[in-house]
């Protein structure tokens, strides 16, 4: 059997400290919760293990940034990314430095778990194709190669014009696409988005499984090739 | 009308200092009823009503304005008792200016400046000269009334600009309280004996729930176009209370803030809202002008001495321009967003309280912004 996995919690809230705590251990992890990035970044390195559950706002560093100061420090455990205020270009950004899900408060703890014991399967180098993972591939399978295309540059973050330009497409038609993705995946929001087309796509080329996050190489081009694949 | 014309030319042989100089240059009866003549013209022009009244405190001579602001006409005056149309008090206290209701007649009432003199002489009459205030009541109502309404629309700005920064602060105890409840009922489920942990976390969960509805509470009463009340608070608990929405965006720049010293008698005569709203406009200022600093170190302190209460707001920011003269008037802002109201509505509201505000560099880096309020007389021990 496992040691119980690490989680390290980082967020300057003590009821979300408190309350994610309490969670993780009960649940069979063990959590260290940390107020600050540097605090976690102090104890930082290549033999870290386990996951890091961070805020987005943090009181010295965006979790962006904290993501990319871990992996600097050679420290490469997924970093899931929890925020109560997102907005897709942060989500798609946050995804782009190498975090491997992004949540908005308040998160459903079962999806929080999910999350967690996904990333923590992906650097074990173990497939654990979960159901959630199988439905998000099956909601996406539903799209057409060209809805492919455009949903690559929404999940980069492009604004509808600069995609329509890339791809030689009408505008109208672009924002056509735009909403037949969110329709046929039955997505509400953009940041829902960015983040279910990361895991999809990384589920499908089945990256994670051979090579998980290899430091420092953003995700965008990763995610481009996947879904145009 | 008669009578009072001949008993105004009575009160003429009585008449003051510059009248009396022209009878002893020429005791001539023409030069007498010339003054007499002045003297009637004059009271007969004056907007402020003149009432003369007898030993017995009966009124037997008025002029035309007194006819005018009792609403009846000047004969109805006479010989009525001055103590039913005046405060009887402020006759009886002898005070020479004055501030009451006059009473009219058909019973109504309305606000007056009362001055009092004495005739000298034998027969003693007292003359009592009555400027109505109504208008300027009024005035001063609606002067109010803007500001109130001026500070309401300065609030929904403010919080408008503070939105996406409160919803995040609302939404950290809703995301503590998920996770609370979902775990509770996780162990109930599958841990149940271990009650002690589980009522322990429920406690948790209702800790926060009030946490989020706290900072609802003050949102709404921030945002209700609500009558100007003033009551006696203690400055500190304003400060206290105004934190929880002040600190929003306080936590968007990672700014630290703390209430650095408390006083201890600091209660002041305010209204509440308005108060806060500055204060929260004071931390927003502050919070604003450390984005991007290097340290961010928002303090608060409370203090009270010479009759007044006082606030500092003391930040660590980029500090003030040219040396911060320009700051209170309106639309001067330095900010790329935001409509540079804040502050001269700010200014607005501590002087309608009677207290004072500026600003001025803080020796540490950054700048310090006080206001003062009188403190309230406090009932003795």
């Amino acid at each position: 059997m496992r040691p119980a996995p690490l989680v390290h919690l980082v967020d300057d809230d003590p009821a979300i400290r408190d309350s994610l705590t309490l969670m993780f251990r009960s649940r069979g992890f063990r959590p260290r919760a940390y107020r600050a990035a540097e605090e976690c970044l102090a104890t930082a390195g290549p033999e870290t293990t386990g996951c890091v559950v961070s805020d987005m706002r943090l009181p010295d560093m965006t979790g962006v940034e904290f993501t990319r100061r871990l992996r600097v420090l050679g420290a490469t455990p997924p970093v899931v990314i929890i925020t109560a205020s997102a907005g897709a270009t942060l989500a798609v950004e946050a995804l782009a430095a190498g975090a491997s899900d992004l949540l908005e408060k308040p998160f459903d703890d079962e999806a929080l778990l999910a999350s967690v014991r996904r990333a923590l399967a992906a650097r074990r180098g173990e497939q654990e194709i979960d159901a959630e993972t199988r439905a998000i591939v099956a909601r996406f399978g539903a799209l057409s190669e060209e809805e492919r295309r455009v949903l690559a540059g929404v999940a980069n973050g492009r604004p509808s014009r600069d995609i329509a330009q890339g791809l030689g497409l009408e505008l109208r038609t672009v924002e056509l696409h735009r909403a037949n993705i969110m329709a046929k995946a039955n997505i509400g929001t953009l940041v829902e988005l960015a983040r279910l087309s990361v895991i999809a796509a990384s589920a499908k080329a089945g990256v994670a499984a051979r090579e998980p996050n290899p430091p420092l190489r953003p995700r965008r081009s990763n995610l481009r090739g996947a879904a145009a694949a | 009308m008669d009578q009072s014309s001949s008993d105004s030319r009575a009160e003429l042989h009585e008449a003051p200092a510059p009248l009396r100089s022209s009878r002893r240059a020429a005791a001539g009866a023409d030069d007498l009823r010339r003054a007499e003549a002045r003297l009637e013209a004059v009271l007969e022009c004056l907007a402020d009503a003149v009432l003369s009244i007898d030993e017995k405190g009966v009124v037997v001579a008025v002029n035309a304005a007194a006819g005018t602001l009792f609403c009846c006409s000047g004969a109805a005056l006479l010989g009525v008792e001055a103590a039913t149309l005046l405060p009887e008090s402020r006759l009886a206290a002898g005070d020479r200016r004055s501030h009451g209701l006059a009473r009219r007649p058909d019973g109504s009432t309305f606000p007056i400046a009362l001055t009092l003199n004495e005739t000298r002489g034998d027969s003693r009459l007292r003359i009592a000269v009555i400027r109505d205030l109504t208008e300027q009541r009024a005035g001063e109502a609606l002067l109010c009334e803007l500001r109130a309404e001026l500070a309401y629309a300065g609030r929904l700005a403010a919080m408008g600009e503070l939105a996406a920064a409160l919803a995040h602060e609302i939404n950290q105890p809703f995301s503590a309280i998920a996770t609370y409840v979902r775990t509770a009922r996780w162990l109930l489920q599958r841990k149940p004996k271990q009650t002690a942990e589980i009522e322990d976390i429920l406690d948790k969960a209702g800790a926060q729930a009030m946490r989020a509805g706290d900072i609802v509470r003050r949102l709404r009463e921030f945002v209700t176009r609500g009558e100007s009340v003033k009551t006696v608070q203690s400055l500190s608990t304003l400060v206290e209370e105004a934190k929880s929405l002040g600190v929003a965006g306080a936590r968007h720049v990672g700014a630290q803030v703390c209430v650095a010293a408390k006083a201890e008698h600091d209660e002041v005569l305010a209204d509440r809202v308005q108060i806060q709203q500055v204060i929260v406009n004071l931390m927003r200022n502050a919070v604003e002008a450390m984005d991007g600093a290097a340290r961010r170190e928002l303090s608060l302190s409370t203090s009270a001495a010479d009759g007044f209460a006082r606030l500092d707001v003391a930040d660590t920011g980029h500090g003030l321009k040219d040396g911060g003269g320009a700051l209170f008037e309106p639309f001067r802002s330095t900010k790329a967003t935001g409509m540079g109201i804040g502050l001269s509505i700010s200014r607005s509201i501590v002087e309608a309280h009677g207290g004072r505000i500026w600003a001025e560099p803080n020796p540490q880096g950054g700048a310090i912004f006080s206001f003062t309020l009188p403190l309230a007389e406090r009932a003795s021990p």
